[in-house]
């Protein structure tokens, strides 16, 4: 029976909410509306637990979780509706070429090294980070102790002061979620279950990068693959400069960088064409959220990607302008509250 | 040369990791700039901003690297030069520009000549998995043996056994656990050798660990330097060692029998540490 929870808990969570999440907020392919539904579900999360955590701190942790579930199944419903409402009839596709001999085998290179990977991340018992080391702790202590962040992740002391970066980037407090919705014991959800969704969440988005690079040329974007899965597969060992990428698949770090901040930079892309509409607002708006909620880092690096994509759509493409300047700050904004926050707690004046 | 490799390893490592992704990297531009003008225009944001991004980080990084890191060996003080070089690793968009540019490269290749797409394809393979694995990986690789706490699971499962897992917040723990680790401070400072990984194992490995495996334990780590070996001051006197539950320490010397005389009992040992449980 347990497992049957965690499983569907995990199904739900991962899979289901975000795509639903996703067609609330955005309209194009199924890729992009459960990458966008990801981020912007852990968005929602942080929008909701920092205040709680912030303002409710002795308040019971699994009472933050049921309003959380309560307010993505509410945001699935919504986006169930709108896709059935809004569901294209079935077009018949035109018919595509079949695989290439090239294709095929580039694609079994892909698909085995995928694998291996996965059965490599999901083997792994190792302990070598200290985030790593202190993540997990603090999942089993929010837990246990129905507190979030209670106790000293390495010494398990009392928490007399809660740090600020636990705090404002509440991405354990996600998985925290999880594991006490599903029963699911700290250990397997980090060691197991979320590397391995991870992992397969990157090579999604690296589809998704590729595709609009490429303009969906297919034998690229299959090339595109294989040699992002080689270059993972190379610099899988830690202390290489690609580490952030294979080896400590559950971190927010990891997840900011090669998923939020790729899919920032090709959904900005993609929205150059488009009219400025509340809805892409919204969606930029949950992503940025999503982004803080994940790490502290991405008050820095995503802001300076977004003042990047300003500077260059300023100097190198004349076009479009008003649409990236108001969708970055838009996308900016729970970044600089996120920033305010941190010095605010620095200071002593939380 | 193994000395060599632990020691100095570790800062020309990092160089030489960070200046292979970049040459790499800059490889994988010029070939967007030569073969990649069709996907480029209206898309200069896909090149800019990575490249902004990585200029802005890895050059001021680097410098810092090269300043901080190469008194670190003598300086002693791996932590900072890890967490400084760590922020090198920072070049989210190096696996995806890279990937963009060999891609390129072999479709440039293959509308010429498909032997050289397919010497090409080998060659990308090799550059790309075989440039990566570096000897001192290799070598980390090789000492990963002190890194795998098997015994930290039965440790936890042995407390958990006996003291239980739920605890009320507002109470005492559970069980209190101290860690000991008797080393050289010179030997910790100089990160190498085999009294180094010992260390690591129990404070990181064992230590650390301990708590993703078992919530309600209170965790106190001492360390005993060389001069402490051989006499219990008032660091770690029979007061103090009184209070906790379960020790686990690497030393079998002096520390070992004065917990044997004060009420505590082996009930693990392996080759590394020794658990000792609290019996009066």
């Amino acid at each position: 029976m347990n497992i049957i929870r965690a499983v569907l808990v995990c199904l739900y969570m991962l899979i289901i909410a975000p795509y639903l999440i996703g067609n609330l907020l955005c309209r194009d392919d199924h890729v992009y509306r459960f990458l966008v539904g990801y981020i912007s579900e852990v968005g929602f999360f942080g929008m909701l637990a920092i205040p709680y955590i912030i303002l409710y701190r002795q308040s019971s942790f699994r009472t933050l979780c049921y309003i959380f579930v309560s307010f993505v199944a509410v945001l699935s419903v919504v986006g169930l509706f709108i896709a059935y409402t809004k569901r294209e009839k079935s077009k018949k596709k035109p018919d595509q070429d079949k695989l290439t001999m090239a294709e095929f085998v580039c694609i079994s290179i892909f698909t085995l090294l995928v694998v291996f990977q996965l059965f490599r991340v999901v083997g792994t018992t190792e302990f070598e980070y200290s985030d790593e080391m202190a993540y997990i702790p603090i999942i089993n202590d929010t837990v246990y102790m129905d507190r979030y962040y209670p106790k000293d992740e390495l010494t398990g002391k009392i928490a007399t002061m809660s740090s600020p970066k636990r705090l404002l980037a509440p991405w354990p407090g996600f998985l925290a979620c999880i594991s006490a919705l599903g029963e699911i014991h700290a250990l397997a959800l980090c060691k197991i279950i979320i590397p391995a969704y991870m992992l397969m969440l990157f090579y999604i988005c690296s589809y998704a990068f590729a595709r609009c690079f490429f303009n969906g040329q297919r034998e690229k974007v299959i090339l595109f693959l294989v040699s992002v899965s080689l270059i993972v597969e190379a610099f899988w060992l830690s202390n290489s400069a690609f580490y952030y990428i294979a080896y400590p698949v559950m971190w927010g770090k990891m997840a900011l960088g090669y998923i939020v901040m790729p899919i920032v930079l090709v959904y900005l892309q993609k929205k150059k064409t488009n009219n400025i509409s509340i809805e892409t607002c919204a969606c930029f708006l949950f992503i940025g959220a999503g982004a803080a909620t994940m790490s502290l880092m991405s008050a820095a690096y995503l802001s300076m990607e977004l003042f990047f994509c300003i500077v260059t759509v300023f100097f190198l493409e004349k076009t479009y302008r008003a649409r990236i300047l108001v969708y970055s700050t838009i996308c900016a904004i729970p970044l600089l509250t996120q920033g305010i926050l941190l010095m605010c707690m620095e200071e002593g004046l939380l | 040369m193994r000395d060599y490799i632990i020691t100095y390893g570790q800062t020309y490592h990092y160089l030489w990791s960070s200046t292979l992704v970049l040459l790499m990297y800059v490889a994988s531009v010029y070939m967007i700039c030569i073969e990649g003008k069709t996907y480029i225009a209206g898309k200069k944001m896909f090149i800019a901003v990575p490249v902004l991004s990585i200029l802005s980080i890895h050059f001021p990084m680097t410098f810092m690297l090269i300043y901080k890191g190469m008194s670190l060996v003598n300086s002693a003080d791996p932590k900072y030069a890890y967490l400084s070089i760590s922020s090198i690793k920072w070049l989210m968009f190096l696996p995806f520009v890279t990937a963009v540019g060999s891609t390129l490269f072999l479709c440039s290749i293959k509308s010429k000549s498909k032997w050289k797409y397919l010497c090409a394809s080998i060659l990308i393979l090799f550059v790309l998995w075989g440039f990566g694995r570096r000897l001192p990986d290799w070598e980390r690789e090789l000492n990963r043996k002190y890194r795998i706490p098997n015994k930290t699971i039965e440790i936890a499962e042995y407390i958990r056994e006996e003291k239980g897992e739920q605890i009320d917040i507002n109470k005492d723990y559970a069980a209190k656990v101290m860690i000991i680790s008797a080393i050289d401070r010179d030997v910790i400072l100089s990160g190498q050798g085999e009294d180094y990984d010992i260390y690591t194992y129990i404070q990181w490995g064992v230590g650390r660990s301990l708590r993703q495996y078992i919530s309600s334990v209170e965790v106190e780590y001492v360390e005993l330097s060389a001069k402490d070996k051989h006499t219990m001051d008032d660091s770690l006197g029979v007061d103090k060692i009184c209070k906790y539950d379960y020790i686990i320490c690497n030393c079998d010397n002096y520390v070992c029998r004065e917990l044997v005389n004060n009420g505590f009992d082996i009930v693990m040992r392996d080759d590394t540490l020794l658990f000792f449980k609290r019996i009066q």
